[in-house]
């Protein structure tokens, strides 16, 4: 048991800084540096990428084998395995967790505690879940130890705890999945999770939910989708046609947006948020067969526009340029009913795919995709969609990138 | 230089034509007073009787009688007083149309039970068909006595205006609670229906002399992607336009249309696509207008590159047509055959047919705004003394009736006198309506940026109505106001929207401003009351000052500018109830066209006077609205009977709307359109001859089913070319994937742009391109400390630290993105971590062995353990990047390092070693050989 006092900090502090800064200027001298073989550093370079902690000496140097061996996938492998590494865990803890942050609020900031949203892709990935499926599995994960608030669709307790506790989330006996149909009532993976709905579901117009399932998993935000010439029959009408009294910027610009989402983003439309009178705490209802009332305010911006009568969603955009997104299939309009088909209808395109590899790489290659690997990224994201190759496993994504910016 | 006056009225007769020189405003606004004094005195002097004519009747008297309460019918009476009577026969009839007046039948009597009885003879009104009233066809069709001047016209007494009026006063009365036309339902299509007339105009559509595209349709020579390059592309947007609209952009950058794609082929299809150059009016190209009126991302000045860049498209037009082999187009939609697209027809060759709906019982002033030209706009409520409003030169009329005020612009009561009609009118009933469409401009201004006050100044108002950013503000000079004279006399406190509501939105609303003493003031925002309640209630009006003047944009003098369009104001001596509010909205404002596209002559089993039937109107400066297509059958005006006699299973499918022998790019709403349409037996007159062309559906909408909701939009906005009064004006038209049948030119899917795998080269000078440094983020720092120093991120001590630091840790893995106080919060980190482990004896024990920090830099070799253990357990052994254990060792424990530093002496006690220790750690841990990756 450790104590301290405050009075022992503080009478220390000024010093220790100071002392402190000395150190660090100190170590910023260093010119020389070892001569390593090129493997060990490799391999140095590839578990701190996928783990964000520097690798135990004995770990290092299986790694540095299996690199030596010619199977620096293995390494990476390696790096992210439990049963091998010791320091595997900081994979899903750490550098998964603040990878995905980003992808569960409108500021898209890293700063924020563990969520059901944040958790279930980092089950997906540690258990090799298809993660085509993201926008659509009927899927869940919680924490099983002791000590644990247990789950609540009304609040992020249990998650916080996770967090609090520093429970191995790479620990399948810690962290383990569960389906959540019985929590929203017509799960789609992400999308319908406690996090999502608070975040995107939350006031509006349910519209925010499809742009940022785009820019996150698409790489797409609405702007790149861009395109006038398709047919806006399907436009809300809480669209203003003529925004500040020029209809030549809805023809122009917001026509172009609108024409593809609205009819894709209809798939929502019997979610909604309702948070508690505190404000703090809330929950995602699903209201099957009655549209909520959100998709049908402003309707007299445009009396002319859409009245949204269900969660019919139509694919317009697998014509026009967007038609280049690779679309599974070779139907020119899609449609279906509600999140999880629509999910489905995004999450098997190329573009997905594509992105799912661009984010990885940006994650562990700490750059932007760069001329070098344009051959290896689009071999990935063919690979990445195969199902007797990668099948969709982000893990296995993960260690083929790695490999690919350990350095030479 | 001189300008053809056309004097010629609506329903086509008794038109005259002069020449004069281009007058200038004002010049063109007195030579108006002036014929209209000239045309006033000869109607003193000269012309006093009640004959046919198209001036002015001589004045009205005071009414004797307004009280129903002897007529045999008194609801019908008081519908007659309130809605025809009052407003309209009154103020413009009375002066022949009365007991002793000298014209025939007394149905504008001072006595309005006289009048009501009179009315209803001799056909003066026909309750079954208002439109065939006498009072109604006397004046449309025989110019008598019209009275309505639409300023900017030149003409005295606007005959179809004044007939349109009366009859919107007899379908008021006869039918109070008639539903609107207009809006989106159509739900009065039938009584529409009934009185549309066959078009004049047969005319087959026009094409425009080029076409742009390389395939389909066939190009005009020159006009494809070589002429693109040699013009546009090459000299201008492959230079300067390129680094955002591209495919090859960066990310941040990258922005559709892809007009300067590297790719030429791709940028001339997305050129094509969007139509971002109209050659055939190369000022209308969106290229040329970006530069020129929004300053778009101009390479030197703005001016000259958007001259440059207009001259590019017109010498690009010049080239084509004197091309050699140059051959006009032909129609969109006719490549293949002429049988599946309409004829052509113009705006104002469709039919405008008065629904009379909008509640008029009160309305003592109405502005319409449909002059369109001149400096004034006229209260056309028939209710004297007009208070005719005058447009200052920042004050612009807009297409589709109504004005726009940029900044400055306001529109002012031409007289004080005038403004008093308003005092006069409300303050007795104490109780009034102001409703008004308005297009706020954005949601930014406030003030309360006034729309429409009753003022004297930004201190002095009777009521007003404002802006501030989101909300509605309702300004009333009221009794019970509870504030001194000063905040009375300012219409305070005022009635400001909820923030949080957003009421206000920059696109068209209708807004209605109530008060009466009972509610105070209430504000309805498109039908729906805001919710928004009146803490004034119970006082009266009589503060109201009549000095003031009525102004629209601003407050007297110009104070509290607000920017936006007024497509309509009104103003009635009582508060108008929640469904009268909903009545007005529905009947929405505008001029409003019925245009019947003819496709009867396009199959042998459809009459020939078969039509698509749309309401079609300006929508604003740059767009047409058309809304709810319908399909219908006329007779034929010639009298022959209807051949055939019924329609079985006629086909429409991929319905598209053309301008000007194109089809418009954005907008077409109703190419997914599939409908099939039987009509058993047209000669029945009980069978209705018309079928809406989208269907409708039920849904259960917050728990409500609602019926009738329409399965698609049932309108759209249809970009305009040279406007509807241009020479030529637009042309419309539509064609059809599919009619009766026959298979017509087919819509194209558009080019599909593929997936982008080339990515930019890699930063050059970089020796290993395949990987950089990065840092490690907050939260890999906090892990790693915590494994390095073996104790867990979960400490008492470590995790507030952490909390606290961790927005001053990295965030991202750049390293031209780490600053000095990322550096900071690191080093305060590892020193929590460094002081647990060295302070807490288990912990020291697991790191460093059994050490006593009493003499742990006593002997070379002591301090050895320390540096060796600090460099393996943090630094790595063997790794190529991280410095040797030599260099680190120099810099802890070699000469002017830093335990020499810290222990001057070299005999230093337990406490300052343990501080020492510390440091050596915090110098190891926060260090780039650990916080990098």
């Amino acid at each position: 048991m450790k104590i301290r006092t405050k009075e022992h900090k503080a009478r220390n502090s000024f010093v220790s800084i100071s002392v402190a800064m000395l150190a660090v200027m100190m170590m910023s001298n260093v010119t020389s540096v070892n001569a390593g073989p090129v493997e060990r550093e490799q391999a140095k370079r590839i578990h701190d990428r996928l783990t964000g902690v520097p690798p135990t000496d004995a770990d290092l140097t299986a790694m540095e084998a299996l690199i030596v061996g010619g199977n620096a996938a293995e390494a990476a492998r390696y790096a992210m395995d439990r049963n091998r590494n010791t320091r595997a865990k900081y994979f899903y803890n750490v550098t998964l967790k603040n990878w995905i942050t980003p992808w569960t609020n409108e500021e898209q900031t890293m700063f924020a505690p563990l969520n059901d949203y944040t958790a279930l892709v980092i089950g997906m990935i540690r258990d090799d879940v298809p993660f085509n499926t993201v926008l659509s599995a009927d899927l869940f994960y919680t924490g099983t130890g002791g000590g644990l608030p247990a789950f609540s669709n009304m609040n992020n307790d249990h998650f916080e705890a996770l967090e609090n506790n520093d429970v191995d989330l790479s620990d399948p006996t810690l962290f383990q999945s569960r389906p959540q149909n019985n929590l929203n009532g017509a799960a789609a993976g992400i999308v319908t999770t406690r996090q999502a709905g608070k975040a995107f579901f939350s006031a509006g117009t349910n519209r925010a939910m499809f742009r940022f399932t785009s820019m996150n998993y698409l790489c797409r935000d609405l702007e790149d989708m861009k395109d006038v010439t398709r047919v806006p029959d399907r436009i809300r009408q809480d669209v203003s046609r003529s925004p500040g009294g020029d209809s030549s910027i809805f023809l122009n610009s917001c026509i172009g947006c609108h024409a593809g989402m609205d009819p894709l983003a209809q798939a929502y439309a019997y979610y909604e948020w309702v948070e508690d009178a505190d404000g703090n705490n809330g929950h995602t209802i699903y209201t099957p067969g009655n549209v909520q009332p959100k998709h049908h305010i402003n309707s007299t911006n445009f009396e002319w526009g859409y009245r949204t009568p269900d969660d019919h969603w139509t694919n317009y955009w697998r014509q026009g340029p967007n038609a280049g997104m690779g679309w599974a299939g070779t139907a020119e309009v899609t449609s279906g009913n509600g999140a999880a088909s629509m999910g489905d209808e995004l999450a098997n395109t190329e573009a997905f795919a594509q992105c799912q590899v661009e984010k990885v790489y940006k994650q562990v290659c700490l750059q932007e995709p760069i001329s070098n690997h344009n051959t290896a990224i689009a071999t990935l994201t063919s690979r990445f969609m195969d199902a007797g190759d990668i099948n969709y496993r982000m893990k296995e994504l993960f260690a083929e990138v790695a490999a690919l910016c350990m350095g030479n | 230089m001189s300008r053809l006056f056309n004097f010629k009225n609506r329903s086509g007769t008794g038109f005259r034509r002069m020449v004069m020189n281009q007058p200038t405003r004002s010049t063109k606004i007195v030579a108006s007073r002036f014929l209209r004094l000239l045309g006033a005195s000869l109607l003193a002097a000269i012309l006093y009787g009640c004959g046919d004519s198209i001036e002015n009747s001589p004045n009205a008297v005071t009414p004797s009688n307004n009280s129903c309460s002897t007529a045999v019918d008194v609801v019908d009476c008081e519908n007659f007083r309130d809605s025809l009577w009052q407003p309209y026969l009154i103020p413009n009839c009375n002066g022949c149309h009365r007991q002793g007046g000298s014209g025939v039948g007394e149905f504008a009597d001072s006595d309005v039970v006289v009048a009501h009885q009179a009315v209803q003879v001799n056909n003066r009104v026909n309750r079954g068909d208002p439109a065939n009233s006498l009072l109604v066809t006397k004046v449309d069709l025989q110019n008598h006595r019209c009275w309505v001047d639409l300023a900017g016209e030149d003409i005295e007494g606007d005959c179809a205006e004044s007939a349109s009026r009366l009859l919107s006063g007899i379908n008021n009365w006869l039918n109070p609670a008639a539903p609107p036309t207009g809006g989106g339902g159509g739900d009065d299509l039938g009584s529409v229906a009934s009185r549309l007339e066959n078009p004049t105009v047969d005319a087959t559509p026009v094409a425009e002399q080029i076409v742009l595209g390389n395939v389909v349709p066939p190009a005009t020579p020159g006009a494809d992607q070589a002429g693109y390059n040699t013009h546009i592309y090459a000299p201008i947007v492959s230079q300067y336009c390129q680094q955002c609209h591209s495919e090859d952009a960066a990310q941040a950058q990258r922005q559709q249309p892809y007009f300067a794609d590297t790719n030429l082929t791709n940028a001339f299809n997305a050129v094509v696509e969007t139509r971002k150059i109209d050659i055939n009016n190369p000022a209308n190209s969106r290229l040329y207008l970006r530069l020129a009126q929004d300053s778009h991302n101009c390479w030197t000045n703005c001016a000259s590159n958007a001259a440059t860049m207009l001259a590019a498209i017109e010498a690009w037009k010049t080239a084509i047509i004197n091309n050699p082999s140059y051959t006009p187009p032909v129609v969109e939609g006719t490549e293949t055959t002429a049988m599946t697209t309409s004829q052509g027809l113009q705006l104002d060759q469709g039919q405008v047919i008065s629904g009379g709906s909008r509640v008029t019982a009160g309305q003592i002033a109405l502005w319409e705004f449909k002059e369109g030209s001149g400096n004034v706009a006229q209260d056309t409520s028939g209710v004297a003394p007009q208070i005719d409003l005058v447009l200052n030169d920042q004050t612009e009329w807009v297409g589709g009736w109504g004005i726009e005020f940029n900044p400055g612009g306001r529109a002012t009561a031409s007289s004080i006198t005038a403004s008093q009609k308003l005092r006069n009118q409300i303050v007795s009933n104490n109780a009034f309506t102001i409703e008004a469409w308005v297009v706020p401009g954005n949601v930014t201004q406030e003030g309360p940026a006034i729309i429409a006050s009753y003022s004297f100044s930004a201190t002095e108002r009777n009521f007003s109505m404002g802006q501030t950013l989101y909300s509605y503000e309702f300004l009333n000079r009221n009794t019970a106001s509870g504030l001194d004279v000063a905040n009375r006399a300012n219409g305070q406190p005022t009635l400001i929207t909820n923030p949080d509501d957003e009421d206000l939105q920059a696109t068209q609303q209708h807004v209605v401003m109530t008060y009466d003493a009972t509610n105070g003031r209430r504000i309805y925002v498109n039908g729906q009351f805001t919710g928004d309640v009146d803490t004034v209630t119970g006082g009266s009006l009589s503060e109201w000052d009549a000095g003031y003047v009525f102004i629209l944009g601003s407050d007297v003098g110009g104070a509290n500018q607000w920017l936006g369009k007024i497509r309509m104001v009104a103003i009635y001596n009582r508060a108008l109830t929640e469904e009268e509010i909903t009545q007005n909205l529905e009947a929405g404002v505008g001029q409003k066209f019925h245009l019947l596209f003819k496709v009867g002559h396009l199959s042998a089993d459809l009459p020939d006077t078969s039509y698509i039937w749309f309401e079609v109107a300006e929508f604003d400066n740059y767009s047409y609205l058309f809304a709810n297509p319908a399909f219908i059958v006329l007779d034929p005006s010639d009298g022959s009977p209807i051949t055939p006699t019924s329609i079985s299973n006629l086909n429409i499918q991929g319905m598209r709307i053309g301008v000007n022998g194109r089809l418009a790019t954005a907008g077409q709403a109703f190419l997914n359109m599939n409908e099939s349409i039987s009509m058993p037996n047209l000669t029945d007159t009980n069978n209705a001859r018309y079928v809406n062309l989208i269907g409708t559906t039920s849904a259960t909408i917050d728990g409500v089913l609602t019926n009738n909701i329409p399965v698609k939009a049932t309108g759209t906005i249809i970009a305009k070319q040279n406007g509807p009064n241009a020479d030529p004006p637009d042309q419309f038209y539509l064609t059809f994937e599919n009619f009766a049948g026959v298979q017509g030119a087919q819509s194209e899917n558009g080019t599909p742009i593929p997936l982008n795998y080339s990515y930019p080269a890699p930063v050059a000078g970089l020796a290993n391109s395949n990987f950089i440094a990065g840092m490690r983020i907050f939260e890999e720092i906090n892990a790693t400390m915590a494994e390095l120093t073996d104790i867990p991120v979960t400490d008492p001590a470590v995790r507030p630290t952490f909390i606290e630091l961790q927005q001053q840790l990295p965030s991202g893995p750049a390293l031209e993105g780490f600053l000095a106080s990322n550096q900071m919060g690191t080093a305060k980190l590892a020193l929590t971590y460094c002081g647990e482990l060295v302070d807490d004896a288990n912990e020291r024990a697991d790191i460093f062995g059994n050490i006593d920090l009493a003499t742990v830099f006593d002997t070379p070799t002591s301090q050895a353990n320390i540096v060796n253990t600090l460099y393996n357990r943090m630094i790595g052994q063997n790794i190529a990047g991280q410095p040797t254990l030599t260099e680190v060792s120099d810099l802890l424990i070699g000469p002017g390092g830093l335990l020499e530093r810290l222990c001057p002496s070299g005999n230093c006690d337990a406490t300052r070693n343990a501080t020492i220790l510390k440091s050596m750690c915090v110098s190891v841990l926060s260090s780039a050989t650990v916080t990098t990756q």
